[in-house]
């Protein structure tokens, strides 16, 4: 369960301020995809970063599995980010000097967890990167990265998904691959999504759909997920 | 995660940053190799050294006392000398000229008449080893090996003291607790005492030291034995030396000498953190991405400090260990290259204590200086990892973390200049000296930076524009290449320039046409045939300055003896104890000039003070000023003087100089001896000239200014190299860390040339751009650093080392050079590579 009451969020510079969120209230069930949609610079993805705890809101608050994060310091949003939370980026993220196997195994080991190998290696498997584990990620194409990305963020089991613009970077068939991997491990684990893109295709796959325009909520509609599903591709109401 | 998981964490990821980036941290390790050598192999040495003084402490004296006065023993100094009991030696030592009739040639030597079996511990290497038993019973004589190696003399052949010829017994190639350079001042000569005894070279005003040896291990010379004995000893004058205070003595100032060496190689290790710093600051500008990944996947900021702690510990580790091998190998040429002057056999085993000093030292130099970089990653936003294009606003808030860790880097480098030096005042100016240095570094860099801004020449072509545009653009490197590049050129120029401060103040010494050959004891009615003997060889007789010796017996009516006790010690005891060597005359000399009071060159014999003048250094330890009455003891005969001049004495000068000076009408019939000036101007001459001297007059010395210097300077060469040696560890680190700046910058600039070479600029005129900021930032650091050292070697020379200073302008020129020629081309060569590699795969390489 995710709880967003009345978030603003001014950014100042000098003398000048810029209000990119304005009072925006919702809230996610559980187990639910959602999708936030805007034109770009609408401030989704400061809004992302404040439902994840990375960033500390001018007013409002953030409630994310029943805690606080408003109250909480820098490092224990970061240990709630660990327990809770997964990360999908539009540039995948990998850490440079880490192979795949050790990308996904980092969230994991930073709970102090040991021996996750063989849970990193099966998402990796289902990700379809078996032969490609100890590979660096700039061995790998945009697409392997991603796929590489996509098991790190589920190796802690979390309750939410956080999907800032995840095909962004990719082109079309390879979009579409990852589409499919992400929706599939989310339903697998019966994780929470939020998603955040550009694309109202991509965006007419999730259950509910809001739409922010200069730092406001100009809309927030229930969405048939079925377009995805009879593979019909069109833009919702 | 608990503290052990972080722990296992942290060391997990520091192997897999190791993994892939060893290249990029290699000059990070690099960077404190050479500090941590210098500073093992010196500690080490200077470990053995100790080790050595102390264990060879006996035979550094040869007995467990000596006592030394400068008159023969009167009746209390034997009977003191006979209540210490064992078995003793006596020794008279004086400087005469030798002659050696084989050669025609004479050199001026120190004699120790010797009788009894002294030294009692150690012994003295004699080839043929018998004749250190025989020569005492069949009056022969040993000489020292410098005269065998300068004159080719041999065990066998004759040589002449005063008037007395001895045989050659044997060669000597060692005295234990003297080093090879005291025999290179002048040659030692060892004759039975009974031979001198009552002969003309023991007369008075020569300058003769008598001696007696006590082997008595039943003694006990330790404690307060020394401060027993003292009121008798200063009552006569007299010196005690026990196993103790030469063990002292010598520890003092060798302690001076690592001390100064170690400060050099500390000075090549900071240059090292510098580096250290800067490659870690890359490090983590590179790594910012991946560290606002690790943020947002949940690490938590001391484990992100902890990991790159752990990692600079590892290669600071691995540069420390590497840096202890190599010291551990530069030490075991140490002892072969100052063996000279050092008078003890020196090991060459690495001390243990070394090893941990230079692991621990070089540990925290790593620490402390990755620390400032690393207390930024505080400032890293688990934003950036959603959105690159905004830099986190870090609200110009200051950084604590990093304000502590300045805090603790400047206490760490004044407790070390204070472990070094044992001084306060000294470390506060090297730690100051430092800190200033630094800050006005980085003050130029800004003006730098402010001034081109302002006065941007848009006239000139574009290639000059992009360059100087360079200084200023976001992510530009100017104040960082500036403050080390600039302060290793700093560090290197006032080493070099010091060097020269202290060769210069010996060299200018003898270099014009002054005297060069100076004639000491001759007697007053010597002075006139000497004068004609000099004149009749075509020589110049420079000077002639009458040499009358006393001891002070009051100052302001307080007398000597009340003086040495009070024990608040205004006066120096060395001061009051010592002999002084008076001359007169009516004028001042070239080299003096009087500072206060009047000169006065003529006593009116009214029964009045006689006013004298004293150079203002000895007036300073005597603590007198103008106007103070001084009674001296002229070998019996008081004379009450008023102190009328203080005078500064240039010593370079070679006339020859004194620390006191009456005028004429008082001295005159007093005991006295002449100093006679003249100058030899070929081997030849001076040879011939000697030896008609001491054919003549057998009492006479003669120094030979011209190979005093060349000794002086045989010995100062190995000292400097020594330093040297130590300075070329900072080069070495200096180069290291420049390679590191510069590659740093490079990675800034790469892209944007990347950029400009694609939208169609010629790879000429991307060349060209760097190379004129590269040649930029290497000048302005180069000449900032540089002329910062001339400032600093300027105050160094007046208030320091008091010598003047004249700086060479050429070869700081050429300093200036060789940093901008290492800045343009370590940039140009470290950028190579991105013209060969295609445009697109380095816009692609994101990390940068
Ligand atoms: N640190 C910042 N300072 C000032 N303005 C910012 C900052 N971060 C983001 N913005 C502004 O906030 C707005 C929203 O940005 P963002 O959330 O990244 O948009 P989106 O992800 O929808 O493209 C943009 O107009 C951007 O200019
Ligand atoms: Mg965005």
């Amino acid at each position: 369960m995710l709880q967003i009451e009345n978030l603003t969020k001014t950014y100042t510079s000098g003398n000048r301020s810029l209000t990119v969120l304005k009072n925006v209230s919702f809230s996610v069930e559980d187990s639910s995809t959602v999708a936030i949609v805007g034109p770009s610079g609408s401030g989704k993805s400061t809004l992302l970063g404040l439902c994840a705890g990375l960033d500390q809101p001018t007013s409002g608050k953030v409630v994310l599995e029943g805690i606080n994060l408003s109250v909480l310091s820098e490092d224990e949003r970061a240990d709630v980010r660990n327990r809770n939370i997964g990360f999908v980026f539009q540039n995948f993220q990998l850490l440079p000097t880490l192979t795949a196997i050790e990308n996904v195994m980092v969230p994991a080991e930073l709970r102090g967890e040991r021996g996750v190998y063989d849970r990193a290696f099966s998402l990796l498997e289902k990700t379809g990167l078996a032969d490609r584990i100890h590979h660096y990620p700039s061995q790998l194409s945009g697409g392997e990265q991603q796929r590489v990305a996509l098991a790190r963020a589920f190796i802690n089991k979390p309750k939410i998904l956080f999907a800032d613009e995840p095909t962004g970077n990719l082109d079309d068939d390879t979009s579409s691959g990852i589409t499919d991997l992400l929706f599939n491990l989310n339903r697998d684990s019966g994780t929470t999504l939020i998603l955040v893109t550009h694309d109202l295709e991509l965006a007419g796959l999730t259950e509910r759909i809001l739409r922010l325009r200069s730092g406001e909520v100009i809309s927030d509609t229930v969405n048939a997920p079925s377009v995805y599903n009879n593979g019909e591709k069109g833009y919702p109401a | 995660m608990k503290p052990l998981d972080m722990f296992i964490w942290s060391l997990k990821m520091s192997g897999r940053e190791l993994r892939s980036n060893y290249s990029k941290l290699l000059l990070f390790v690099s960077s404190i190799i050479f500090g941590v050598a210098a500073l093992v192999s010196i500690t080490s040495f200077g470990d053995n050294l100790n080790k050595a003084i102390y264990d060879q402490s006996k035979s550094l004296l040869g007995a467990d006392i000596t006592l030394q006065a400068r008159e023969p023993f009167n009746d209390e100094l034997l009977a003191l000398t006979d209540s210490l009991g064992g078995e003793q030696a006596e020794e008279v030592r004086f400087g005469s000229m030798v002659f050696l009739p084989k050669t025609g040639d004479s050199r001026l030597s120190q004699i120790r008449a010797m009788r009894g079996n002294f030294p009692f511990y150690g012994s003295i290497d004699v080839v043929p080893a018998d004749a250190l038993n025989r020569y005492q019973n069949e009056n022969m004589a040993l000489v020292d090996e410098s005269l065998q190696l300068q004159y080719n003399v041999q065990p066998g052949d004759s040589i002449r003291i005063g008037t007395r010829d001895y045989l050659i017994g044997g060669i000597v190639r060692g005295v234990p607790g003297e080093t090879a350079a005291q025999g290179v001042i002048g040659p030692r000569v060892f004759i039975p005492l009974e031979t001198v005894l009552g002969s003309a070279l023991l007369q008075r005003g020569s300058q003769v030291t008598y001696l007696t040896h006590i082997m008595n291990p039943d003694l006990n010379t330790e404690g307060n034995f020394r401060d027993k004995l003292r009121p008798v000893l200063e009552r006569n004058r007299a010196r005690i030396e026990t196993v103790e205070s030469r063990r002292a003595s010598l520890g003092r100032s060798f302690r001076n000498l690592t001390g100064f060496l170690n400060l050099v190689g500390f000075i090549a290790l900071l240059l090292g953190g510098v580096g250290v710093a800067s490659s870690i600051h890359v490090y983590i500008k590179q790594s910012k991405k991946s560290i606002s990944v690790l943020r947002c996947l949940g690490a938590k900021l001391p484990a992100i400090l902890f990991l790159y702690t752990c990692l600079s510990l590892i290669m600071g580790l691995t540069g420390a260990v590497l840096g202890i091998l190599l010291g551990g190998a530069l030490q075991t040429l140490i002892p072969a290259v100052v063996q000279d002057f050092i008078p003890v056999d020196v090991s060459t085993v690495l001390s243990l204590r070394a090893v941990a000093y230079g692991l621990v030292v070089g540990l925290i130099v790593t620490l402390l200086f990755v620390w400032l970089p690393l207390a930024g990653i505080r400032d890293i936003s688990p934003l950036a990892a959603i959105r690159s294009s905004y830099e986190p606003a870090t609200g110009g808030k200051t950084n604590l973390l990093r304000l502590f860790v300045v805090v603790l880097l400047v206490a760490f480098i004044l407790a070390f200049a204070r472990m070094q030096t044992g001084d306060w005042i000294q470390s506060l100016f090297f730690t100051g000296t430092i800190g200033l240095i630094l800050a006005l570094l980085s003050l130029m860099a800004v003006l730098i930076v402010f001034l081109i801004r302002k006065y941007f020449p848009n006239g000139w072509s574009y290639v000059w524009r992009q360059g100087l545009a360079n200084l200023f653009r976001p992510n530009n490197q100017t104040r960082m290449l500036i403050m080390t590049i600039g302060f290793g050129t700093f560090l290197l120029a006032v080493l070099y320039l010091s060097q020269r401060v202290l060769l210069d103040e010996i060299r200018i010494f003898g270099t014009s046409g002054q005297a060069n050959t100076v004639l000491f004891d001759v007697q007053s009615d010597q002075a006139g045939p000497v004068a004609d003997l000099i004149r009749e060889e075509g020589l110049p007789l420079i000077e002639v300055a009458p040499v009358v010796t006393m001891r002070i017996e009051s100052i302001n009516g307080r007398t000597y003896q009340s003086l040495r006790q009070d024990t608040t010690g205004r006066s120096s005891r060395w001061a009051l104890q010592r002999e002084y060597r008076a001359t007169y005359r009516d004028t001042l000399n070239a080299s003096e000039t009087i500072t206060a009071g009047a000169w006065e060159g003529i006593y009116r014999n009214d029964g009045s003070p006689v006013p004298v003048s004293f150079e203002t250094g000895i007036a300073e330890n005597l603590n007198v000023s103008v106007g103070d009455t001084i009674v001296f003891d002229l070998q019996g005969v008081t004379v009450e003087t008023l102190v009328a001049s203080l005078r500064e004495v240039d010593w370079q000068n070679p006339t020859p100089n004194f620390f006191l000076v009456f005028p004429n009408g008082v001295l005159e019939p007093a005991p006295q001896f002449m100093v006679i000036l003249t100058r030899t101007d070929s081997r030849e001459t001076s040879a011939r000239f000697q030896q008609q001297i001491v054919q003549n007059f057998p009492n006479i010395s003669i120094i030979d200014l011209d190979m005093v210097l060349a000794t002086a300077d045989s010995i100062l060469s190995k000292v400097t190299f020594v330093v040297q040696f130590m300075a070329l560890f900072s080069v070495f680190t200096g180069i290291i860390v420049l390679i590191g700046a510069v590659i740093t910058s490079r990675f800034q600039r790469m892209k944007e040339s990347i950029l400009l070479k694609t939208l169609g600029a010629s790879r000429q005129k991307v060349t060209r751009i760097m190379a004129i900021e590269y040649t930029l930032l290497g000048f302005l650091a180069a000449i900032t650093g540089t002329a910062l050292s001339v400032a600093t070697t300027w105050l160094l020379a007046l208030y320091f080392f008091e010598a003047p200073f004249r700086p060479d302008l050429l070869p700081l020129l050429l300093l200036v050079f060789i940093v901008i020629g290492l800045t343009v081309g370590i940039g140009m060569f470290s950028s190579r590579s991105f013209y060969s590699q295609p445009a697109l795969d380095i816009i692609r390489s994101e990390e940068v």
